[in-house]
């Protein structure tokens, strides 16, 4: 934090302002008379918590969305950006959170794609010439001629990178790029970023993560519902008061767990083996045990068989070898049905596609997999009754923001969708509970929630196997935490003994560090 | 693409219900109106043409009853059709399997009528069997996709051709089929003691209608209140967060194929017994594929799916007069129906979005 400039020093050329700026996605106003700007050579985050309007803001800089009210100044005249590519004209490259390359691309023909190119035919030759002396510039190791889908996340998102830096851009946007990184990828990726500024190049940063607010940028915009809240220079401001700006409200960063004795074994996992959709093997033979009252935190960056081994335990993927016991009965091979009847709920990774129904009601939503218990069920029909209790007192319980339980749960916000999946996985009073990156994408305020329900069900005898990609959340929450890389668990350690460089290393795959 | 012309669309504000309601009437209107052009293009009168149409399917009480009869398998179909593409299962098989529960049917009514002769008794195994020929051929392709992951879309259309050609093979070539007493290619007379009864004394409408009037009240309650229509509007809806939740798809497929194809079949029984009294090729002129289209206009609404079915069975009955009074074709009844489905489908999309320009900055 310390090394950060002053931006009132050699930081006086502003190269975008906004004035104004409004964007209306009826009955929302996602962006409400936002002004702002960016210096030269500066890194600017974009603070906020999940629709705040921050990445609205940013597509609307990048031409995707067309401001309502409001004007763009680029170099201080005013300008209309219709589209992403008058914007890469102008000089604005952004990277978006989901990346759009593709895959059976190479990473040069990826970064030539939608070029306006003299001439019918590509100059290769050149291209992968200017690409290489850029990868060697900022010490990125990339292979020109690598297929997409072949590079690691962090690999993807260099391509893009390279992308708007090929085209020379002045002004480069990043939408929550370390979302997909390890801890080790996030810091050289800063490292990175800080060269570019300096030689010059403008870096808007959007995150909702204090920590990366305070080790990357030069300046902080924060926003809240739409409404741009203030602009501070970062070193004058300290997380606890970024994180009042952005919510509100203080909040509580560390949640409060308890020391609980260990029970018995609930969840045994014997020598897993599972293939991914494409037929790969991709967990390979893993071995663990979720005792009673126990938190046990997979940590591991996306892709490395977590979702395959997610999907293997509720029994929606076939095991190729190995079993799974629950309770003393062995579930490998048993139907999705039958798992959950035996007391093991599930919170999926993707709540949107894998956990609700977005047409139905939530009052529906919260019996989803229910339907045919009781006393959901009475006779041949549902129980409407208790149903619309049972929801009811959920949205008492669990502070869902709805006008009623017959609100389309497709209207929700993402915090609020989490809500009602965790209503009706704990509703269900499980033995245990799998949650895959249960709070990605969530505002500080619900995630604090999420986590002392979480803690609640441990301190009641619950078993939870928590998959997540951030490491704080692992820290914060597991009792002891394994780290799965390429399909398999390289170490199990209790959190206690936990050394946050080892798992981070362990997380990109280095198993032994080397004393330098 | 539309950006180019400073126009962008949007999801439009939720619209008062009642205004719907008169926006797809309109939408109705306009589908009659394109219509007349079309008749008007053949050197036809449309005013004319629709009074006559009116008249022959609303006319007077005889009219109306008949076209409630007309109504009856036209709305089984339909409900066919809503109860797999509730659950997105595209299920386009309910032609074959009308005639599979037609075939049925009077298979039974051959090998029961000598011992049972006539009455309740045999009237149920009738119906049943009219049900379980739809149902076996709507549960294979259930089967075939559950099992072997064969799409429900190709499967079902490939068994329509092979059941309506095998009924024409059977209907020609085959003693047990083959009318004795007739050259055409269909069955002996059913007797008539074994008919479907008849509900009004001056009108050939029979029981088979308020069968199916009642199974659209009890499919809508199926729908709506009961595990099994939340188990199928579910997978509609999220086939994979249904999945996950541990419902059995695979099941799920297959008994819904085997309701459908049920009441597809009921719509064949009914043709047969309640209506030509002897099975051949004629029993459909498709109303399978009908039935298709009235579910969708009836936007998978089962109690809906009467009206539309009565609308749709006035129009066809309307139009067999057609040609005799106006020299009109009745073909022009296929016209009608697909700019009905069409305008309305166009009606309701525009619905749910609308077309705005794009505001400028400054």
């Amino acid at each position: 934090m310390g090394d950060n400039i002053n931006p009132t020093a050699g930081h006086d050329y502003i190269l975008l302002e906004t004035n104004k700026l409004t964007k209306l996605f009826p009955p929302v106003t996602a962006n409400d008379g936002i002004d702002f700007e960016i210096y030269k050579g500066e890194i600017h985050c974009l603070l906020g918590e999940n629709g705040a309007g921050k990445t609205t803001l940013a597509e609307c800089l990048f031409g995707f969305y067309t401001p309502d009210q409001g004007e763009i100044l680029w170099k201080g005249e005013k300008v209309q950006i219709n589209s992403p590519s008058e914007a890469m004209k102008m000089g604005i490259g952004m990277v978006h959170q989901h990346f759009m390359l593709v895959d059976t691309h190479t990473v040069l023909e990826n970064i030539l794609l939608g070029r306006d190119t003299p001439g019918f035919l590509l100059d290769e030759r050149a291209a992968r010439k200017r690409i290489t002396e850029l990868c060697d510039q900022y010490n990125v190791n990339l292979d020109p001629n690598a297929l997409i889908w072949q590079l690691s996340v962090g690999e993807q998102q260099w391509v893009e990178i390279l992308k708007a830096l090929y085209e020379g851009v002045e002004l480069l946007i990043l939408d929550e790029p370390t979302a997909v990184l390890t801890p080790h990828e996030s810091e050289r990726l800063f490292s990175i970023l800080k060269r570019m500024s300096q030689e010059g190049l403008s870096i808007i940063f959007i995150t909702h993560k204090l920590n990366e607010v305070v080790q990357v940028s030069d300046r902080v915009t924060v926003l809240r519902k739409g409404k741009k809240v203030g602009t501070v220079n970062t070193w004058e401001v300290s997380k606890a008061g970024l994180a009042r700006m952005m919510v509100g409200r203080d909040v509580v960063f560390r949640v409060k767990r308890e020391k609980i004795v260990r029970g018995e074994a609930l969840l045994e996992l014997h020598g897993v083996q599972a293939q991914n959709d494409l037929g790969f093997l991709s967990v390979r033979g893993i071995d663990l045990t979720l005792h009673k009252g126990e938190i046990l935190g997979i940590a591991g960056v996306a892709g490395n068989g977590q979702k395959e081994l997610f999907e293997v335990l509720i029994g929606v993927r076939e095991t190729r070898k190995g079993k799974v016991v629950l309770q003393g009965e062995v579930i490998s091979g048993k139907s999705a049905g039958h798992i959950r009847s035996k007391g093991l709920s599930h919170v999926p990774s993707d709540r949107i596609k894998e956990g609700l129904v977005m047409d139905f009601t939530i009052a529906e939503n919260m019996i989803l997999g229910y339907e045919w218990s009781k006393p959901f069920r009475k006779g041949l029909q549902l129980n409407n009754k208790v149903i619309r209790t049972f929801a009811e007192e959920s949205m008492d319980s669990y502070e869902i923001a709805a006008p009623s339980i017959d609100h389309l749960t497709g209207s929700l916000s993402g915090g609020n969708l989490q809500k009602v999946v965790l209503a009706r996985e704990i509703g269900s009073r499980p033995s245990v509970i799998l949650a895959n990156q249960p709070c990605r994408g969530l505002d500080v305020g619900v995630i604090e929630y999420v986590h002392n329900q979480f803690l609640r069900l441990r301190g009641e005898g619950v078993g939870i196997l928590l998959f997540s990609e951030d490491i704080e959340e692992i820290l914060t929450l597991s009792d002891r935490i394994a780290v799965i890389y390429q399909g398999e668990i390289l170490d199990v350690t209790d959190t206690d003994k936990a050394d946050i460089e080892k798992l981070g290393l362990l997380m990109a795959g280095v198993k032994e560090i080397q004393d330098a | 693409m539309l950006k180019a012309f400073g126009l962008e669309v949007v999801k439009a504000r939720k619209i008062n219900p009642i205004v719907q309601i008169l926006l797809i009437i309109v939408a109705v209107l306009v589908a009659f109106l394109i219509s007349g052009w079309f008749i008007s293009l053949t050197g036809g009168d449309p005013a004319e043409a629709f009074t006559v149409m009116f008249k022959g399917a609303f006319g007077n009480k005889r009219k109306v009853l008949e076209t409630l009869l007309r109504s009856a398998p036209l709305l089984l179909t339909a409900l066919a059709t809503v109860i797999t593409f509730r659950a997105q299962i595209w299920s386009i098989g309910q032609e074959g399997q009308l005639f599979s529960g037609a075939m049925f049917a009077y298979l039974l009514y051959r090998i029961f009528q000598p011992v049972l002769r006539e009455g309740l008794l045999l009237l149920t195994v009738v119906v049943i069997g009219g049900f379980l020929g739809g149902a076996l051929l709507g549960l294979l392709s259930g089967f075939m996709k559950a099992k072997f992951n064969v799409d429900i879309i190709i499967s079902t259309v490939m068994l329509n051709y092979i059941v309506t050609t095998m009924l024409l093979f059977l209907l020609y070539d085959h003693k047990y089929w083959m009318g004795t007493t007739t050259y055409y290619p269909r069955t002996d007379p059913i007797a008539e003691s074994s008919w479907y009864p008849i509900l009004t004394s001056d009108s050939r409408l029979h029981m088979g209608f308020l069968i199916a009037v009642g199974l659209a009240i009890l499919i809508y309650w199926i729908l709506k209140r009961t595990p099994y229509g939340y188990d199928i509007r579910a997978l509609g809806a999220n086939p994979i967060a249904t999945k996950f939740k541990g419902i059995n798809i695979g099941r799920l497929i297959m008994i819904t194929m085997f309701f459908s194809g049920g009441l597809a079949g009921l719509a064949g029984a009914g043709e047969v017994f309640g209506v030509h009294h002897n099975l051949s090729m004629e029993i459909s002129p498709g109303y399978g594929y009908t039935g298709i289209i009235i579910a969708m206009v009836a936007e998978l609404n089962p109690l809906i799916c009467i009206l539309v079915s009565v609308l749709f069975g006035g129009l066809i009955n309307g139009s067999t007069i057609l040609i005799a009074a106006t020299g009109i074709h009745s073909s022009i009844t296929f016209v009608i129906q697909a700019l009905i489905l069409m305008s309305v489908l166009i009606c309701r999309a525009l619905m749910k979005y609308r077309i705005r320009r794009i505001a400028h900055v400054g």
